[in-house]
């Protein structure tokens, strides 16, 4: 649950290190890492994990799928659409509605358990995700035409009262979509038995998905830097001057909307074959949308790979606050002691690192010497709890490797200004634990919940964060030049 | 020279209050005949749905004038509006453990949440000046996932109910009744912050320069009003009106981490119908929007007969109403009621298109030059 | 004036707010002329301009060009059919290069329309290639072709003028009209670039500019039209409305 590493990114070095993406991308990991931590804590299978895993990926490619789709529509175009949710929404429940067998009601004595759904047509899947990609597209360009011309506030606003319009549709209108049950059972594309089917399930997906994928980051690279994507990027930089250019600009923007949409259709058919139901609560909210809009802005507007790797990142953390939620917690409140014990370690160790740093540092002129001598110093510190058999072995290790990270930061405090931010985050993350361990002894369910709603915060930060500090995102991206 | 005018005539309203007034009075007759068309089709219980519909729409109202100050002020849309007011809602709750009246901590509430609005400005928004229109709405957005799932982690997902015994409908006639807390209550205080509002914007200096700002920024710089000054005063007359609604609607269901943000829309529809940075026009849209979805019931159900639609749910879709009026404001009128068309609108080609088409009169150039030698030019 | 006009205005009416920019103004300009429209600030020149090349709708009157009726169409039905407009300010997209900004101004790159992109790949490829090469040449002619590759943000402000004239000659235009195309460029550039519409004129291609210096105006223009205060005041060649009294007056007292 600790990371030493900031989470604001710092300044770009033009040509060096990159910094930026080091950082992001060892965030993924460390989002995958604690995510099986936690599994093992819990004690699930290798295959488990791997299930659990895969299941990370593919959602997380669903929500790239999306923010591509966003990039297209505001990245590219400058479309601000506040009712992604909306479209994603309608590619959903139409591949559900085509693929899906006969569901007719269910009805015990009087009572209407499930209100059946339109449906049994049960078509091929290909055919399932290209009529939901048809139908977002068709809409989001019925919903262009009168709303392109919009200021993008207002454009933001119309967008979400579609989609919010949309979920109260699909919760009200229970002979179609099944009503706020949903719909319940969507066939996966091929159908495995026996014990290994969900591993199995989770390997096609995430085949199929990766295929999706990197199809699409092809075909959106090839049609961005094209004489259309040309336009589209001047559209956004000067509608008026494009205009006077001779272009249509009008039809670009439906273009690219229309487009946006069909994508978010895309991931909405394969979010309905991944989880293999659907219903139009919690899958479907706003805050969905402000989710992608995240992803977007952490990556970069108009930055493809950002979009993508962004998406990984704001649903590792979701997947991750799950993992931790459901997993770990139970094995954190029995672990509480251990728990506890690790950061008392964690304390004394950074107090001794900072003091290791200091005194070695003037000491010892030899940098490399120096630095031998403060691993030794903190090694013998890390053992030492499993010498004494108060914490396990690989803990302790973790504990070394945690450590040592935090002396060479420590060390570069004086010049860096990263450096002092990083260890305002350490710290600020070692008192978050805390209030952890000591709240989980206190109401031990809370704890487990709340992380849940400190990540919705923690995006709700980054958003602000990022719009007031870097509005062009976290990850940079390469310029092309027409010669 | 001109003939001086008598002393009466300059206080005749100007023009352009007169077409204001005008169109107000379409609005007021429309709602009327509306009215009187379904009590006349289904009886007095539409009386009671018009009274609920005044209920909500004083909350709406509330609510959306302190929107649409801030809107106009500052100029951008504020996505948190919804999650203030669930703050408020919280904040007077919280108050009341503390052993103190609900009303008082209503007071204390509008006096906090003041504040909290001049902190927003001052940490987060007016780092955002100049930046456009996107860019603070997605802040906005960010501070309202910070406050909504900061009451979620603090308080959890249940809903919450205030410490005060709700009682029995109060009875007028037969047939229609309304409740005292949720309805009385509810009406006098959107009466009496409408009335505050209406002082405060015509009769005091700051609420003068905050028309002015509104209107026009740079002008109300250039005449030396300090508009930092008006932003701040915005932003608490603001986050103030959006606590006093937000403890109403917790008075008037429960309170529960989203119980703002769902009303976030309706609230928008207000602004947007009744058009932005206007007060008045918040109140107008207001009464609109709330009226509209609770007067729509009656036909919804009427709908939901298998004879005419075979509509599933049809009361549910109520909440549905408003946002297809304000879709359809957006489309074809989207500086709302009380607002201006501005002078450089976008021109909608695609409209145009169609409007072309249908008024065609063919003109040939040989005519126009035989016009022109003509000397009608 | 035995041949019809290239363009006609017809009481042309725009008001803005309260403000009549344009008031039931009528003119015309004759093909294969140079044609100048002069006038005191505020006459309504820019917008009269602006309401010829479609980005403002008339409120009233009639718009001709080359026998087609043009008012209310949308600005990129108007370059389709041949007429093409600078901006007083330059519009020139930042973020792209000279030669990319000119390179946009093609008609009928069919590298622009999303299905040529998959179905036709090759036609794309050449089509780009083909107006690139075009580009080079009419940059060649404005003097800025050492300057393709910059960014336009690098420009200076006279740069950025000629790059609105090569903008605008990347379409293949019958008119053109010009909004101060030489306000802010030095007087040698100036020379060539009259030098340069007046060969463009010789090729057939006809020019309406707007400018204030008033040495371009009566050196280099067939005919002046004068306007003043949205409607056309006085035209003629350039010697017979410099002596006009009413011009003379709207400029001293307008």
């Amino acid at each position: 649950m600790t990371a030493a590493a900031p989470k604001k990114g710092p300044a770009v070095e033009p040509g060096g290190f990159p910094l930026n993406e080091f950082i992001v991308f060892s965030l993924i990991g460390g989002i995958v890492v604690i995510g099986i931590i936690s599994a093992v804590i819990a004690g699930a299978t290798p295959k488990g994990i791997l299930t659990n895993l895969g299941f990370y990926v593919s959602v997380a490619i669903i929500f790239s799928v999306l923010a591509l789709g966003f990039n297209l529509q505001w990245g590219y175009t400058g479309l601000f659409n506040a009712g992604i949710a909306g479209f994603y929404l309608i590619g959903a429940y139409v591949a559900a509605i085509a693929i899906t067998s006969p569901a007719p009601p269910i009805v015990v004595g009087d009572v209407v358990v499930y209100p059946g759904h339109l449906g049994g047509f049960s078509l091929p899947l290909v055919v399932g995700v290209l009529l939901a990609m048809v139908a977002a597209g068709g809409a989001a360009a019925v919903v262009a035409l009168p709303a392109l011309r919009l200021r993008a506030d207002y454009l933001a606003i119309a967008t979400l009262a579609l989609a919010v319009t949309l979920q109260i549709v699909t919760r009200n209108a229970q002979n179609i979509t099944g009503g706020a049950i949903g719909i319940t059972s969507v066939p996966p594309p091929i159908l495995f038995q026996g014990t290994d089917a969900s591993f199995l399930n989770a390997i096609t997906m995430v085949g199929i998905g990766g295929f999706v994928l990197f199809a699409l980051l092809v075909i959106l690279q090839f049609m961005s830097e094209s004489p259309w994507g040309r336009v589209l990027r001047d559209v956004r930089e000067d509608e008026e001057a494009t205009m006077a250019l001779g272009k249509n600009t009008f039809s670009y923007k439906l273009q690219a909307f229309a487009l946006g949409g069909a994508l978010m259709g895309l991931a909405g058919a394969l979010y309905a074959v991944t989880l293999g139901y659907l219903s139009p609560e919690s899958s479907f909210a706003p805050a969905v949308t402000f989710s992608v809009w995240v992803m977007v802005i952490v990556g970069g507007s108009g930055n493809n790979r950002g979009a993508f790797v962004g998406a990984f990142l704001i649903y590792g953390m979701e997947w991750l606050s799950v993992q931790v939620r459901d997993q770990a917690a139970s094995g954190l409140a029995a672990n509480y002691l251990l728990m506890s014990v690790l950061f008392i370690a964690l304390g004394v160790g950074a107090l001794l690192a900072v003091l290791a740093v200091q005194f070695v540092g003037r000491r010892v002129l030899d940098r490399r010497r120096a630095w031998l001598l403060i691993a030794a110093i903190l090694g013998a510190f890390g053992a030492a709890p499993a010498a004494l058999g108060a914490l396990p072995i690989g803990w302790c290790f973790a504990l070394f490797v945690l450590l040592f990270g935090f002396a060479f930061v420590v060390d570069r405090a004086k010049k860096s200004r990263r450096a002092r931010a990083g260890i305002y985050a350490a710290a600020t993350l070692y008192g978050v634990g805390w209030a952890f361990i000591l709240l989980q002894q206190l109401a031990p369910n809370a704890v487990a919940d709340s992380f849940f709603y400190i990540r919705l915060m923690i995006i709700g930060a980054l958003l602000i964060l990022l719009i007031i500090f870097r509005p062009e995102g976290i990850l940079r991206e390469k310029k092309r030049v027409l010669r | 020279m001109a003939r001086p005018r008598s002393r009466l005539s300059a206080l005749r309203p100007t023009a352009r209050f007169r077409a204001q007034l005008a169109r107000a009075g379409v609005v007021v007759l429309v709602v009327v005949g509306i009215f009187g068309t379904l009590t006349l089709a289904f009886g007095i219980s539409v009386l009671q749905y018009a009274l609920g519909g005044m209920v909500i729409s004083s909350i709406v109202i509330v609510a959306a004038i302190g929107l649409t100050v801030l809107y106009g002020i500052r100029g951008f849309a504020n996505f948190a509006y919804g999650d203030i007011a669930t703050l408020g809602g919280y904040v007077a709750l919280v108050l009341t453990f503390g052993g103190i009246s609900l009303v008082l901590g209503a007071i204390i509430t509008f006096l906090l949440l003041a504040a909290f609005g001049v902190f927003l400005e001052f940490a987060v928004f007016s780092r955002l000046e100049g930046r456009g229109v996107v860019a603070p709405l997605v802040a906005s957005v960010g501070v309202g996932l910070i406050i909504q799932n900061g009451i979620r982690a603090v308080a959890g997902t249940q809903k919450w109910l205030y410490p005060v015994t709700l009682g029995q409908d109060f009875v007028i006639v037969p047939g229609l009744g309304i409740h005292p807390i949720r309805g009385i209550l509810t009406l006098s205080v959107g009466v009496i912050l409408v009335v505050a509002a209406h002082v405060l914007l015509k009769y005091t200096n700051l609420g003068k320069a905050m028309r002015a700002t509104a209107d026009n920024l740079e002008l109300a710089k250039a005449t030396g009003i300090d508009t930092r000054r008006v932003t701040y005063a915005a932003w608490a007359v603001s986050c103030s009106f959006a606590s006093i609604a937000g403890v109403l609607l917790g008075l008037g269901s429960a309170l529960s981490p989203t119980v703002g943000f769902e009303s976030l829309l309706l609230i928008f529809a207000a602004v947007i119908v009744g058009g932005i940075g206007s007060p008045y026009g918040a109140m107008l849209g207001g009464l609109l929007v709330g009226m509209s979805q609770e007067m729509s019931v009656p036909v919804l159900v009427w709908l939901e007969r298998p004879d005419v639609l075979g509509l599933q749910f049809g009361a549910n879709y109520k909440v549905a109403v408003p946002f297809i009026i304000l879709i359809l404001v957006l489309i074809f009128r989207p500086w709302g009621i009380a607002g201006r068309k501005p002078v450089f609108a976008p021109r909608a080609f695609f409209l145009e298109r169609i409007t072309r088409s249908l008024r065609e009169r063919p003109v040939s150039s040989e005519a126009v030059a035989a016009d022109r030698e003509a000397g009608k030019s | 004036m035995a041949t019809s006009p290239l363009l006609t205005v017809n009481a042309v009416e725009k008001a803005f707010g309260g403000i009549r920019a344009v008031d039931r103004c009528s003119l015309d300009v004759a093909p294969k002329s140079i044609t100048g429209l002069i006038g005191p600030n505020g006459a309504g020149k820019s917008t009269l301009f602006n309401i010829i090349a479609g980005l403002y709708r008339p409120d009233g009157g009639e718009i001709w060009f080359n026998g087609t009726q043009i008012d209310g169409l949308p600005p990129y039905d108007i370059v389709g059919l041949g007429l093409t407009k600078t901006w007083q300010i330059p519009h020139e997209l930042r973020n792209l290069t000279v030669l990319e900004n000119v390179v946009l101004a093609a008609k009928g790159n069919s590298g622009e329309h999303l299905l040529n992109l998959f179905f036709r790949p090759r036609a794309v490829k050449q089509d780009e290639k083909q107006w690139r090469l075009r580009a080079r040449e009419i940059l060649k002619l404005t003097q800025l072709d050492n300057l393709a590759n910059e960014h336009a943000r690098t420009l200076s402000g006279g740069q950025k003028k000629l790059l609105e004239l090569s903008r605008a000659l990347m379409s293949d235009p019958t008119l053109v009209l010009l909004d101060e195309p030489v306000a802010g460029v030095n007087p040698a550039l100036t020379g060539s670039l009259m030098d340069l519409i007046e060969r463009l004129r010789r090729e057939g291609r006809t020019f309406f500019l707007i400018e204030h210096d008033m040495n371009v105006v009566m050196n280099r223009c067939d005919r002046v039209i004068v306007m003043h205060q949205g409607r056309k005041l006085a035209e003629g060649p350039p010697a017979t409305v410099k002596t006009d009294p009413t011009v003379i007056e709207s400029y001293l007292g307008g």
